[in-house]
């Protein structure tokens, strides 16, 4: 499944993860719906591509449109000793499946005192791509707030394949977020161009779940980002440096754990703070932050830019102008230097 | 002696009334017998008893409100 | 009597014991909650032993189940050691969870036991998760999954029985019809007459049973498992129950009438086996009274031993989050 040329895009590094994997661990084994089709489409975002036929049926398991017995049996079998891997087609969907996320695999292993263990991940493609409000909401805050719940959100492909094996690998429930925009780095129209194509070793490699990545250091300004707005905060950043402004941009990379210690460092460096989430503004993970950021300094700027509270419309002047983009950020940026 | 007590069985609230007792000062009483019935904010019900003896005092008159916990009744 | 003639003496003492454990349990946890020892609430199933005895009897330690609200029974009959159930309710740190879970949550891997599910029909999606690794990995473990006439309303009781005939995973589905959810009869929230009706539209067999008859219970559900067990495939069972008490602690049970409650107590699963096996002879009544006061002492001391536990400690209270 390696190419020559080590620059892959999103799709391909995610597939190249639950390649390795599966051929690593007989108890790795993938269910979503149109995943498991011979020369199909390997699920909405060809993410799958190619595993049913190395891998057989039995282990990518196509399943029909029953969101809450694909997260169910991701639940039972990885409590039985499986390493589970479900997707849904649209983050959207997670709603039809809360109460399995929410009341059972996040809480078995509590409500046992330990006996049972969860090792299952949940992969849901995320983000506003002008289909309108039941396929573009970017819920990932939601499952933050969780207690026994991992999330964690790559930004490119680099860290998408490492997260993605490091999630496999891990013993809690996991839900991974993927952009759509970023999985073959398509652009936008208005935007510059996204690299979330990037070099992909070889090598077994994973990034740590919990650790966020300083993509761009800098001593002014702390630009805290995720998913897509990694991206846009990169080219506001590169703007920004022309007016004398040195960014400091972070990528999360996981929601949870968080990596408070990475964050706090940069804000008592830069005492200013941007945070840039597509979520919508009110109980975004942005308000967790800030209130994290409060509480642990005084004196020091905090702003978010996020998603209006409005349901995210169709059209695709409202859809930009409701979500982040590189002249909101820019025009904060400015409220937080006068 | 034993002390029983009004057992917990509001939904919303602690407080519960008595509508009648079924036993007098002298009854002979079994775990499990019928000792009132009392109103809860969810129904009429009924109170059994945890314990076995002979009525020596009843605390709460027919009527009256009590809370959950405290005694009404008190077996020998 | 045919239905004895399969089983052992021994067997055969050993289910009236785990249903006498079950009620003498269940009675006693149910004055202790009228004294105040207890906290939280209780949902309790006297009357619906014979289901759980039935169905566990015929189950390995290592067969899981999956139960719901209404734990005890279930639990108890499938293995749990009364001492950690009796724990768990005093909200002690010797509890089968750590008193982390409480009454609705029992759990013990040992003895096949996985939390047990409070959200009404859940236990039902999580069962065909269980039976989809004994599949995958070709154990010959099988799945039960314990649950109400309410969960048939669910969309869990849908998507669960749907994906486990598609894939002919080995799972029972076991539903308690005790007539009422909570305080709502059946009759009355179902479109359709029995709950084995429902099975044709998932091309699964289902078979309806007297609940309150350990044996034809036994009977049944060992087919049943046996089935999956070999050639893999859901069965449903229904087994028509009643719960002498009300849907938990709080609840006065004025949706009952008397003749239905006297109607149901007739058909007591404890007393009519006991009666049954003294008839043919198989047990005395001296050997009954013994089970009787062993299964007794055996309570009346872990209620003393819980008493005298020790409480969980709030440094413990991040523990297993993750």
């Amino acid at each position: 499944m390696s190419t020559n040329n080590r620059n892959l895009s999103m799709a391909e590094a995610l597939r190249e993860a639950l390649y390795e994997e599966m051929k690593e661990n007989d108890e790795v084994f993938l269910m979503g719906q149109d995943i498991g089709t011979p020369n199909g489409w390997g699920g909405p975002f060809t993410v799958c591509r190619g595993l049913v036929e190395e891998f057989g049926s039995e282990r990518v398991r196509n399943v029909p449109i029953s969101e809450k017995a694909i997260v169910g049996c991701c639940v039972g079998s990885a409590m039985m000793g499986m390493k589970p891997v479900g997707e849904v087609q649209y983050s959207d969907f997670l709603f039809t499946c809360m109460d399995e996320i929410v009341n059972e695999a996040a809480k078995m292993r509590y409500m046992s005192n330990g006996q049972y263990k969860v090792p299952m991940v949940f992969r849901a493609p995320t983000g506003a791509t002008t289909r309108g409000a039941q396929h573009a909401q970017s819920p990932e805050g939601m499952f933050m707030h969780i207690p026994g719940l991992k999330v964690v959100a790559p930004s490119n492909a680099y860290d998408g394949k490492g997260l993605l094996k490091a999630a496999i690998r891990d013993d809690s429930p996991v839900l991974f977020f993927e952009h759509k925009l970023l999985y073959g780095a398509k652009n936008r129209d208005e935007s510059d161009e996204i690299e979330a194509n990037t070099h992909v070793p070889e090598d077994d490699y994973i990034v740590p779940l919990g650790k966020a990545k300083i993509k761009k250091s800098g001593n002014d300004i702390t630009m805290i980002s995720l998913l897509y707005t990694v991206h846009l905060a990169l080219q506001a950043a590169n703007i920004l440096k022309d007016d004398g402004i040195d960014s400091e941009v972070i990528d999360l990379r996981s929601l949870a754990p968080l990596d408070e210690e990475t964050i706090m460092k940069s804000v008592e460096k830069t005492k200013k703070v941007l945070i840039i989430e597509e979520d919508n503004k009110t109980l975004g993970w942005g308000a967790e932050i800030a209130a994290l950021i409060a509480e642990n300094f005084q004196n020091v700027k905090i702003k978010r830019v996020a998603a209006l509270d409005v349901p995210i419309p169709f059209a695709p002047n409202l859809e930009n102008y409701v979500i982040p983009n590189k002249e909101n950020i820019l025009n904060e940026v400015e409220k937080i230097f006068v | 002696m034993v002390e029983i007590a009004m057992p917990d069985l509001g939904q919303t609230t602690d407080e519960i009334k008595i509508i009648s007792w079924e036993v007098e000062v002298g009854d002979k009483v079994d775990k499990g017998d019928m000792l009132c019935s009392v109103e809860t904010d969810k129904a009429t019900t009924e109170v059994e008893s945890y314990a076995s003896g002979v009525v020596k005092e009843i605390k709460v008159e027919e009527g009256e409100v009590v809370k959950a916990g405290s005694t009404i009744i008190i077996l020998e | 009597m045919k239905k004895s003639r399969k089983l052992k003496k021994e067997r055969l003492l050993d289910i009236f014991r785990d249903m006498y454990k079950i009620r003498y349990f269940e009675d006693e946890v149910y004055y202790m909650f009228l004294e105040g020892k207890l906290p939280g609430t209780v949902h309790q199933c006297q009357g619906q032993e014979a289901v759980a005895v039935g169905v566990c009897s015929a189950l390995r330690k290592n067969d899981f189940i999956t139960s719901t609200h209404r734990s005890h029974g279930h639990s108890l009959a499938k293995g749990m050691a009364v001492d950690k159930a009796m724990a768990e309710l005093f909200a002690k740190k010797s509890g089968c969870c750590g008193a982390k879970g409480g009454s609705m949550h029992f759990a013990d891997i040992e003895n096949g036991i996985i939390p047990s599910i409070a959200v009404v029909g859940e236990g039902l999606i999580i069962g065909p998760g269980l039976a989809l690794a004994y599949s995958m990995k070709n154990t010959d473990q099988v799945a039960v999954t314990f649950f109400g006439d309410g969960a048939v309303s669910t969309g869990a009781f849908h998507e669960g029985i749907n994906i486990s005939s598609l894939w002919e995973l080995p799972i029972v589905f076991v539903c308690e019809n005790n007539q009422y959810a909570a305080s709502t009869s059946f009759d009355s929230m179902s479109p359709v007459e029995n709950v084995v009706d429902r099975a044709s539209a998932y091309n699964i067999p289902a078979f309806k049973v007297n609940g309150m008859d350990v044996l034809e219970v036994y009977e049944v559900a060992n087919k049943a498992i046996s089935k999956a067990r070999s050639t893999g495939g859901p069965t449903l069972i229904e087994c028509e129950t009643f719960r002498y008490k009300g849907h938990s602690r709080s609840d006065p049970q004025q949706y009952k009438d008397k003749d239905e409650v006297e109607f149901w107590k007739e058909r007591d699963p404890i007393d009519n086996y006991k009666k049954l096996l003294i008839k043919k002879e198989i047990v005395s009544e001296k050997e009954i009274e013994k089970i009787e006061k062993e299964v007794e002492e055996l309570i009346k001391d872990a209620i003393k031993k819980a008493e005298q536990a020790e409480k969980p400690s709030v440094e413990e209270v991040s523990n297993y989050v993750y």
